[in-house]
């Protein structure tokens, strides 16, 4: 039993989490494979998807680096403000995102065009690279200022000290330090970029701008369960596109490891008050990158929402005198799909994410002390996490559909299974990281106490890790809120989540009902992370 | 009467044979150190008799009392060994007051004890460590001392047949280093408790135990009562390890190891040059040239000389 259990759970679990995506692939045909692939428009998508998600990826990480290295270093007074405004558009999910620039920049009605107009038109690759870069700063953001904060200060320090200036010590100490952490955001930038639906769908599909994701829905949208082949094809592609990117990823991620960048003693990073100068300067740019491309496309879809249809474009900031709370009472109230959006998202998302923390504890517990099927599960957790979403769910539904007798098509559960396989590593990673963090010596106590081992894990580890738990709840809870890639490819008329609803409003052009829906939206997400900021005093939320 | 032996104990870490094969016998009732530098193998001995590393399955057993811990595959789970340890990091749970922390092994199911007996016994150890003002805090509350007090307590409550210390007092600062062993070896003598240590620093382990076992790369390089090793080091290792001894060489005769304690400034001996002074506080130690050897010679002393002065030095007086 004692070795028997492990290994059954980890076949288990290979099999439940491989087996969509491997059955997907078993879709495709080789003949039509070709005449896909060698259809004339094929090219331009993967053009489309190449240059949207390596060019986002290299401006979120240009971007990400200066705003890390301030956060990193110096300490100011609204440095928390500051941050939390520069995580924002991370934590606001994707599709919020691009349905405020679709207010704030549309060609035709875009409330921005006269005050702050963008110098490109929205619809296309320039406006598809410009909200996935907005979008995903905040990743590289996160991944380089946790290494900075980590560097050694005096490695800058005896640079300065042997002459070098400022910018020298970017250049010549930090940066290359710093190369595989930067690789490893820029590949995860454009892994994300890659496999996102909403903003291709929003910003791109209005100029015929497809990039792999919105084929797949394209060929699912127009040939119903006989496009599946078709979207096996395009999602194998994906697979393909993204195997390189999460190959040098892992290399990096190996690298990153290798390079210690802390040893001995130190001043701590982040103690350092910068020149009222350069804070000014850095306050100026930020600020000014923080209004243009994210407070005010968010604040034009807030103002659609409180005023009467129509008037905001009419009439512009006139139309403040004439507040409605209506698209608010209408999605709330009048609108029937709301209960069950809201049950889709809230109550199916909240049990996806229980079972999720589940899973994660159950697995840790199991394979504790297995450091191989530990690493195995641990990889294909992060594997189905970088898979994107849409191949999931169509890995599922032809999983799940019955034809190998088991049917969750049409149901919530078939969502629920898809946020458990895409979410998983999400609650894994933390809590792996919080038990690797307990000292050895707090069990070999307990055990030297007479505890056995299911009494060390439930006296002992899960008491320590309930920060671990309680934040991996919110960690998961907040994407599974924003979630809309699956949920578009799963919802039925029993299942519909925010992110469908808000979908399908904006489809049917009713803007303030699906802005409103947005701002709500956003609230919770903002109330979930508050929530674990609280109760895990400040270690998970931002 | 030997109460705990170990008899041909071995343990590897892949293909690393760390304990390639050891004897150890330890009296009821005896505070036993095992001594050694980095690497020497006694942390290795010690998580093997608490059961936290399993030896070989070539090894010999591990007896305690009557009981046999392990032998080849036999092997006794560590909650069922009835040993208690306190850890060179205190391992005291940061979740749980002192008062928990303590009654933790009580509280076992198997302990089948009534709220009101935990309660006494935990008071009594706390008592023990002279920490009952504390029970209710948590140990981020506490000073690392403290900590110490509270996983000693922890390791003592519930009667332990044996106890293992690992280095408890390496994260202390000097001060209470002396006082928390004086107090270990109090409670060690009340309760006329088994105890090993391992330490890798001498002066804690010439203090507080009743035996040194000096460990060498998993084998014992000295066993004896901590007055003997230090005045009678068996060999160079022994000497320069357990007493600060240092080898001899180019005085005409083989290579031999003295004790630079036992080299007095007195008239009649060697003569030699004062080559450096370390100030230690009480007295100075001095490195001398002597024409006579290849290396400078090491004595103290408590008069202070300065640089190119000549001193007289016998040995052993």
């Amino acid at each position: 039993m004692k070795y028997a259990l492990p290994l059954v759970w980890t076949v288990a679990l290979v099999l439940a989490f491989a087996a969509p995506v491997l059955l997907l692939l078993g879709q495709i045909d080789l003949a039509h494979a070709q005449e896909i692939l060698g259809a004339e428009r094929f090219p331009r998508v993967m053009a489309v998807t190449g240059l949207t998600g390596i060019g986002a990826a290299l401006v979120a990480v240009v971007l990400g680096f200066l705003s890390a290295r301030v956060f990193a270093f110096s300490d100011f007074r609204g440095k928390r403000l500051c941050r939390l405004l520069a995580i924002l558009p991370y934590l606001v999910p994707n599709f919020v995102l691009a349905a405020a620039y679709v207010t704030a920049w549309n060609p035709g009605t875009g409330l921005l065009n006269g005050w702050l107009p963008l110098p490109f038109e929205l619809y296309g690759v320039g406006g598809m690279i410009l909200a996935f870069a907005v979008a995903h700063t905040p990743v590289a953001l996160l991944m380089l200022e946790d290494k900075l904060a980590r560097m050694d200060s005096s490695l800058r320090e005896a640079a300065r000290l042997a002459g070098a200036s400022p910018l020298t010590v970017v250049l010549k100490i930090e940066l290359p330090l710093l190369v595989p952490t930067l690789l490893s955001a820029l590949c995860l930038c454009a892994a994300l970029d890659i496999s996102a639906f909403a903003i291709p769908a929003w910003i791109g599909a209005p100029a015929k701008a497809y990039p792999l994701t919105y084929k797949i829905y394209q060929a699912v949208q127009l040939g119903g369960t006989d496009g599946i082949p078709d979207a096996g094809v395009y999602s194998l592609v994906l697979l393909v596109a993204l195997a390189p990117v999460l190959a040098l990823m892992a290399l990096s991620q190996r690298r990153e490891k290798r390079r210690v960048l802390a040893t001995g003693k130190a001043a701590r990073a982040g103690d350092r008050r910068p020149g009222r100068g350069a804070l000014g300067l850095f306050l100026a740019l930020f600020g000014g990158y923080s209004l243009y491309l994210f407070v005010a496309p968010l604040a034009a879809l807030l103002f659609t929402t409180i005023v009467p249809p129509g008037c905001a474009q009419a009439r512009g900031l006139a139309c403040l005198g004439e507040f409605t709370a209506r698209p608010y009472r209408f999605v709330l109230f009048e609108l029937a799909e709301t209960r069950l959006a809201l049950q889709g998202s809230l109550v199916y998302g909240s049990l996806s994410t229980l079972l999720i923390l589940a899973l994660a504890v159950a697995t840790l517990m199991i394979l504790d002390g297995r450091p191989r099927l530990l690493r195995l599960a641990e990889t294909g957790f992060s594997l189905l996490m970088a898979t994107p979403g849409a191949i999931i769910a169509l890995g599922l539904i032809v999983a799940a559909s019955g034809r190998f007798g088991l049917n969750l098509y049409n149901t919530p559960w078939i969502v629920v299974a898809a946020m458990v396989l895409k979410h998983q590593n999400l609650a894994f990673q933390p809590l792996r990281t919080g038990l690797a963090n307990v000292g050895p010596s707090l069990r070999e106590a307990a055990r030297l106490s007479g505890a056995g081992e299911a009494t060390v894990w439930r006296r002992i580890l899960l008491p320590i890790l309930r920060p671990e738990c309680v934040g991996g709840f919110f960690l998961v809870l907040v994407p599974v809120l924003g979630e809309l890639t699956m949920s578009v490819f799963l919802s039925s008329p029993s299942y519909r989540s925010l992110g469908t609803l808000l979908f399908d409003l904006q489809d049917y052009a009713d803007q303030a009902a699906a802005g409103a829906l947005a701002i709500i939206l956003v609230v919770l997400i903002l109330l979930a992370n508050e929530a674990s900021r609280l109760l895990t005093r400040g270690r998970i939320g931002y | 009467m030997s109460y705990l032996t170990l008899k041909d104990l071995r343990k590897s870490y892949g293909s690393t044979l760390v304990i390639p094969g050891l004897d150890l016998s330890v009296a009821a009732g005896s505070f036993v150190a095992l001594l050694g530098p980095s690497g020497s193998g006694k942390t290795t001995i010690l998580r093997c008799i608490a059961g936290l590393e399993a030896p070989d399955p070539q090894s010999g057993p591990v007896r305690l009392g009557d009981a046999v811990l392990s032998e080849g595959r036999k092997f006794l789970p560590p909650e069922k060994r009835g040993i208690g340890m306190v850890f060179q990091n205190y391992a005291v749970w940061p979740h749980l007051s002192v008062f928990d922390n303590v009654a933790f092994p009580l509280r076992l199911p198997h302990a089948k004890l009534a709220a009101a007996a935990v309660t006494a016994r935990v008071d009594e150890a706390l008592s023990l460590v002279q920490l009952g003002a504390y029970a209710k805090r948590l140990p981020h509350e506490l000073s690392g001392g403290q900590q110490q007090r509270v996983a000693l307590a922890r390791a003592l409550v519930a009667k332990p047949r044996l106890l293992l210390l690992d280095e408890p007092l390496s994260n202390l600062d000097a001060l209470l280093r002396e006082d928390l062993g004086a107090e270990i070896r109090r409670l060690q003598k009340e309760l006329a408790l088994t105890t090993i240590l391992v330490t890798h620093d001498q002066k804690e382990a010439l203090a507080l135990s009743d035996r040194i076992v000096l460990l060498r790369q998993g084998a014992v390089a000295a066993d004896g009562a901590p007055e003997d090793l230090y005045r009678d080091p068996p060999d160079e290792f022994v000497a320069s390890f357990l007493a600060g001894g240092q080898v001899i060489r180019g005085d005409g005769g083989a290579p031999r190891t003295v004790l630079p304690r036992r080299w007095q400034v007195a008239g009649g001996g060697r003569r030699v040059r004062i080559q450096a002074r370390i100030f230690r506080g009480n007295e100075y130690e001095y490195l001398a040239h002597d024409p006579q050897l290849t290396e400078p010679l090491r004595f103290f002393s408590a008069a202070k000389y300065d640089s190119g002065d000549e001193v007289e030095l016998v040995y052993g007086a």
